[in-house]
């Protein structure tokens, strides 16, 4: 990784479109979106252009926005870990599988993610829904005798993020668990160790990179995610990009907006800063 | 002991082990030798438990192996890739079976360290996998494999990812530390040096048959099969037929083998094998002696390799042969073209059979 040629190579210029890209579409706006989060709020104007940090106090110091916040970490939190929950047997299957299937179920992780999240929402809803597949059927058995009412609710919202963030917790496993030969796992077998002893003091302690770099990415997708929310979980789920939404669109205080913006962009590079600098580099997978 | 009783192991269409029988004795080290997809690692892997035979049954110590898994067979295994725990260090690597067998701590670490001393790496304990060598890292694996005292030691082609120089230092240090321990020792191996310089005995593997057990020397100088005595050392292999105690080839060289080879040899296809260095130049009283037109030199240092062409009774040129000349400083090796006289022992010619007997 850490590469021994001078900093500044001739061939270093051949990263200069790209760079150029990213600075023009990523680093100008949000600059300019740090900028606006110091503007005072004046209803009426978009920009005024005094410098203040009642924005950030605002979000900050009032508690129904850190009830918002703790509630989105709380979501983004059970996201993860039932992505991981589920995710990890199927990464580890598909990673050990000797089939010649094996890379056509690989695909069928990816499948999902071609077709777009709005109709994904919607086929949840009819699942969900109080005249819903899911309700029908629990009626027609007798399990229940009132409709359950399972949309607009934060399990209808996770149940969501779990379906569409599940790949990004799976390929970066099967990516680690690939690399992990079986003969490390045998070595722990002849060793006097069983199958599940090999399994907790071998391979899942060598499979954490895998684990960390699904669990960010899955993580910060989910707190950050919006329509999802907003189609499944409607006016009951309040999370922060909704905020950020609503003061942007609604209310039109961009400047507030721009403040939730950016202590997202803070919390999630703060993420990002933990795993590179904690966990050791021949070990992060990715 | 380990007994292998008509093992067999199929991966669906594929046999890959073929009717295995062998029996290990006591402390004995023995090498399954033989081409890479002739059975080997898959007999070794039955043996550890980590695939179960198609059909057959093993026993080790007298226990009938069949549905005891690989942690309860009292065996350890080295692998080609060492197969270290990476997020350990060498010392927790070392102390990780007897960690499993909830071993007192001052035991652990004393015994630990004995093993460390073992094979020669005092004062690694704290270092990680990663920072060492191939040659200490499989050093490290055979430590964390004799620490638990097993009564069995596997071996998967440990050195074959070293270089020769080490290689050859590590396997005088396996043998001797297996003998020191009195441990029973299978050892996979594609080298047929790494398997005559180790074993006490020898099983050659060639599709998924065992097709000789014996001491290096008795597969050397009689090896039972052309596959046998091509995959050790040089050799000719003649075809032809035997009558008696007279073999002769198609294009009429005629060779008199010793009674006592011919017995099993009534019936199959069969080649005569001589090995190149059993040939002898210049005139000799007894034995076969040859009329031959040197066809090929080729100098390898310590020997010339010699291909003649050895003529026949009517004087006709037969069947090419490839003889060893050893060089001397000064002599000169026999050149192309000249007309030697060459002499082969009755007993240094062995008849074998062109493919295993069933």
């Amino acid at each position: 990784m850490a590469s021994k040629a001078p900093l500044m190579s001739h061939s270093c210029w051949l990263t200069a479109p790209s760079i150029a890209v990213i600075a023009a579409v990523l680093v100008a706006p949000l600059g300019l979106m740090l900028l606006f989060s110091f503007w005072e709020f004046v209803p009426g104007k978009i920009t005024n252009y005094a410098l203040t940090f009642e924005n950030y106090r605002r979000f900050l110091g009032d508690a129904f926005y850190l009830g918002v916040i703790a509630k989105t970490v709380q979501l983004g939190v059970t996201v993860t870990v039932l992505s991981l929950v589920l995710g990890y047997p199927v990464a580890f299957f598909l990673a050990r599988t000797k089939s010649r299937l094996q890379p056509l179920l690989v695909y069928l992780v990816f499948v999902p993610m071609m077709i777009s999240l709005v109709v994904r929402a919607y086929g949840w809803m009819v699942l969900l829904g109080y005249n819903g597949v899911v309700n029908a059927v629990l009626l027609r058995l007798g399990v229940i005798d009132m409709p359950l009412r399972m949309l607009n609710s934060v399990t209808a919202v996770v149940l969501g993020l779990v379906e569409v963030l599940l790949p990004f917790m799976v390929v970066p496993l099967i990516a680690v668990l690939k690399d992990i030969p079986p003969s490390v796992e045998e070595a722990a077998r002849a060793l006097g160790a069983a199958p599940a002893q090999a399994f907790f003091k071998v391979t899942l302690p060598l499979s954490v990179p895998g684990i960390i770099s699904g669990s960010l990415i899955v993580f910060s997708l989910a707190i950050t995610a919006y329509a999802l929310p907003a189609l499944l979980g409607g006016a009951q789920v309040k999370m922060i990009s909704a905020i950020a939404y609503d003061s942007m669109l609604v209310s039109y205080n961009w400047p507030f907006s721009s403040a939730v913006g950016m202590v997202m962009v803070v919390v999630s590079s703060a993420l990002i800063y933990g795993y590179l600098r904690f966990v050791p580099q021949k070990a992060q997978g990715l | 002991m380990i007994q292998l009783e008509t093992i067999g192991k199929r991966f669906g269409d594929f046999e890959a082990v073929r009717s295995v029988s062998l029996t290990i004795g006591e402390g004995e080290f023995v090498s399954l030798l033989g081409p890479s997809g002739c059975g080997k690692t898959t007999t070794l892997r039955i043996v550890a438990g980590f695939e179960t035979p198609s059909s057959g049954r093993l026993l080790i110590g007298g226990r009938d192996m069949t549905g005891v898994p690989v942690e309860r067979r009292g065996l350890s295994m080295v692998f080609q890739n060492y197969a270290l725990f990476p997020h350990l260090s060498v010392f927790e690597n070392v102390a990780f079976g007897l960690k499993l067998k909830r071993i007192a701590k001052p035991e652990i670490e004393e015994r630990v360290r004995k093993a460390l001393d073992q094979v020669g790496l005092v004062g690694f304990d704290g270092r990680s996998p990663r920072q060492l060598s191939g040659g200490q890292q499989q050093r490290v694996s055979l430590a964390r494999a004799l620490v638990v005292n097993p009564s069995v030691l596997l071996m998967d082609e440990p050195l074959s990812n070293l270089d020769l120089k080490l290689r050859e230092q590590l396997r005088s240090e396996i043998r001797s530390l297996q003998r020191s321990l009195g441990i029973t020792a299978i050892y996979v191996t594609h080298d047929q040096d790494e398997a005559m310089a180790m074993s006490d005995r020898i099983a050659v593997m060639n599709a998924g048959r065992i097709e000789q057990v014996g001491a290096a020397r008795d597969i050397y100088e009689r090896p039972r099969t052309t596959f046998v005595a091509s995959f050790i050392g040089q050799c000719n292999l003649l075809p032809g037929t035997l009558e008696g105690t007279r073999f002769r080839t198609p294009r009429g060289l005629t060779m008199d083998v010793e009674a006592a080879a011919t017995s099993s040899f009534e019936r199959g296809d069969i080649r005569l094998a001589i090995r190149p260095e059993t040939i002898h130049f210049g005139e000799v009283a007894a034995g076969n002696r040859l009329t031959a037109r040197v066809a090929d030199v080729v100098y390898l240092g310590d020997i010339a390799q010699v291909t003649v062409a050895p003529l026949n009774a009517g004087g006709a040129e037969a069947e090419p042969l490839v003889a060893a000349w050893r060089t001397l400083r000064g002599q000169a090796t026999p050149a192309v073209g000249d007309r030697i006289s060459l002499a082969v022992a009755p007993a240094d010619c062995v008849p074998v059979f062109e493919r295993a007997p069933d």
